[in-house]
């Protein structure tokens, strides 16, 4: 048993660190930017923080936090996704378990172990809410309980509502805010069984590419960490930081949104490669070509976000980023050249 | 013995078979039927991969999922693939240290199925037939007593296949039940079948004369 546990560990961190894999194609000194802009994203977490704990807030001021914290609740819980195997490899792992019970322990196990970070997150802040003496955040630790058992109890696969990350958003400053994200992560569920065998047909190129992009449960958990992102940087905002200071934040959160964009365009990428000889069968060669341009397609979403909430400079900076990285292959040497390019930026 | 009784299983309304009612004793078992009426699945539930909704399984005495049961059975499938990032060494290296068989002994069947020049490749850029060859490297390699084979001769070449009879005619002889699940006949293989079963729609089993 012990040794089969283990196996299952290193099967674990070997799939992890595959995920991680294209990471390895990045410049040391693109692994260093990549530092810079993890700091610039803890500092704020740790301000999120406090804030959401802080006694002198009132509750209405305390739901922009609230919403953050939820939104890093389902970030995490679509993320949890990746680590998911095919089901044929997931059978063969199981056919090495000593015995039914083992295989069932070490599955579970192996589920926790993949939403770590997700308790980590979420049991400190609802254990402090929980604990707090205002009555107000006793009241947010058990609907956060209530919405943290619907997700891990409800729905298979940890899958995330979409209707339910809206509704994080949409929800106005009630005090049963987990009705509307109850009611809304039902009807999903409820949509999907009503779906479920009726694959809706491709149609169009595109709308084949918005039908996997809705199902692809990474997707959901790069959308949410773009919209995080912007959080964060509305957030830095607010504060009263020095001009320079503030252009290095905007840099930063610029090269995180293209990042972003970058990573969901390679998911779709890989999913097209897959599908490489099947596509190559099935379209003229112009519709090939088609689909290959849907690459761009993420990066749209860039663009309307990086124009909408940004400053001129950093919009430009986003859109032009994240279209080379949509289109460059040597990624060695575009960190490089990216990295003169933002201390030339942070520079002046 | 391998006794399955009262046996029904399914996915979601769609009922597979139910009530199923089957004794075996060792020997090579042929199971045939027609696509979709429940061979494989009776083969992952019979392995202990899935669960069956009703009815009880035993070979020795032992019942499924046990791991008395699990050491005595193995599994050749498509819906059982050996992890496509790793080296075809790799798995024989998990596979030699889950179920404790012993590593040349694993060797040599990958040898005898000519994939001893692969062990460095990974599984994920084996042909079809390199990749059936090792799933059955898998579950040869352990002499197990249950052997369940979904469709092992798909994609095989003649000398694998003349291989794979030859191991599946010795463990018949050292006193292994042997169940092959699949739609050819077996008339097709040098192989002395002793019993030929065929699963219908509906889970109905039929026994039919070699």
């Amino acid at each position: 048993m012990g040794t089969y546990l283990l196996v299952r560990f290193e099967l674990f961190w070997q799939q992890a660190c595959n995920a991680f894999a294209p990471l390895n194609k990045f410049s040391f000194l693109f692994v260093m930017l990549a530092g810079h802009a993890l700091l610039g994203l803890l500092a704020p977490l740790v301000l999120l923080g406090f804030q959401l704990f802080n006694p002198e807030l009132g509750t209405v001021e305390r739901w922009p936090y609230l919403q953050m914290l939820l939104v890093l609740l389902f970030c995490w819980q679509g993320g949890v996704a990746w680590q998911q195997k095919p089901v044929a490899q997931q059978y063969f792992v199981e056919s090495l378990a000593p015995s039914a019970k083992v295989a069932g322990l070490s599955n579970t196990l192996m589920a926790v172990v993949n939403q770590l970070p997700f308790w980590f997150l979420t049991l400190p802040a609802w254990a402090y809410l929980l604990l707090s003496s205002k009555t107000m955040a006793c009241f947010d630790a058990i609907q956060l309980l209530l919405v943290l058992m619907a997700l891990c109890l409800g729905f298979k696969a940890r899958q995330t509502s979409w209707l339910a990350l809206g509704a994080v958003f949409v929800v106005p400053a009630v005090s049963l805010w987990s009705l509307p994200l109850l009611a809304f992560m039902l009807l999903e569920r409820a949509l999907q069984q009503q779906l479920d065998g009726q694959q809706l047909s491709a149609g169009s190129l595109f709308r084949y590419w918005l039908y996997w992009f809705i199902r692809q449960q990474q997707n959901k958990a790069m959308v949410l960490l773009i919209i995080f992102v912007l959080a964060l940087w509305h957030y830095w905002l607010e504060q009263q930081l020095k001009p320079e200071a503030m252009l290095f934040v905007s840099s930063v959160f610029s090269w995180i949104l293209a990042l972003l964009c970058y990573a969901q365009q390679k998911l779709w990428q890989q999913h097209l490669l897959a599908q490489h000889y099947f596509w190559l069968a099935l379209c003229t060669k112009k519709q090939w070509v088609l689909l290959k341009l849907l690459n761009v397609l993420p990066v749209l979403p860039a663009i309307v976000l990086a124009l909408s909430f940004f400053d001129a400079v950093s919009a430009v900076c986003t859109i032009a980023l994240a279209v080379v990285l949509s289109f460059w292959q040597q990624l060695k040497l575009l960190s490089v050249a990216s990295c003169c390019f933002i201390l030339l930026v942070v520079l002046n | 013995m391998l006794t399955i009784n009262n046996l029904s299983f399914g996915y979601g309304k769609q009922q597979l078979f139910s009530n199923l009612k089957l004794q075996l004793d060792a020997g090579l078992h042929w199971l045939s039927g027609v696509n979709g009426s429940g061979k494989s699945s009776l083969l992952r539930v019979l392995a202990g991969l899935d669960k069956a909704s009703q009815g009880s399984i035993s070979f020795h005495q032992h019942q499924v999922g046990s791991s008395a049961y699990q050491t005595l059975v193995s599994i050749s499938a498509d819906a059982v693939a050996p992890l496509q990032d790793n080296t075809v060494l790799g798995v024989l290296q998990l596979v030699a240290r889950c179920r404790g068989t012993a590593m040349e002994q694993l060797l040599l069947h990958a040898k005898a199925f000519a994939l001893e020049p692969l062990l460095k490749q990974k599984v994920a850029v084996l042909s079809l037939g390199q990749q059936k060859k090792l799933s059955l490297t898998l579950a040869l390699a352990a002499n197990p007593q249950l052997v369940l084979l979904d469709e092992p001769f798909n994609a095989l070449d003649p000398d694998s296949l003349i291989y794979c009879c030859s191991v599946l005619q010795a463990a018949k002889e050292r006193g292994a039940l042997v169940l092959i699940a699949s739609h050819l006949s077996p008339q097709s293989f040098e192989l002395a079948v002793d019993q030929h079963l065929e699963l219908k729609a509906g889970g109905h089993l039929s026994f039919s004369s070699l």
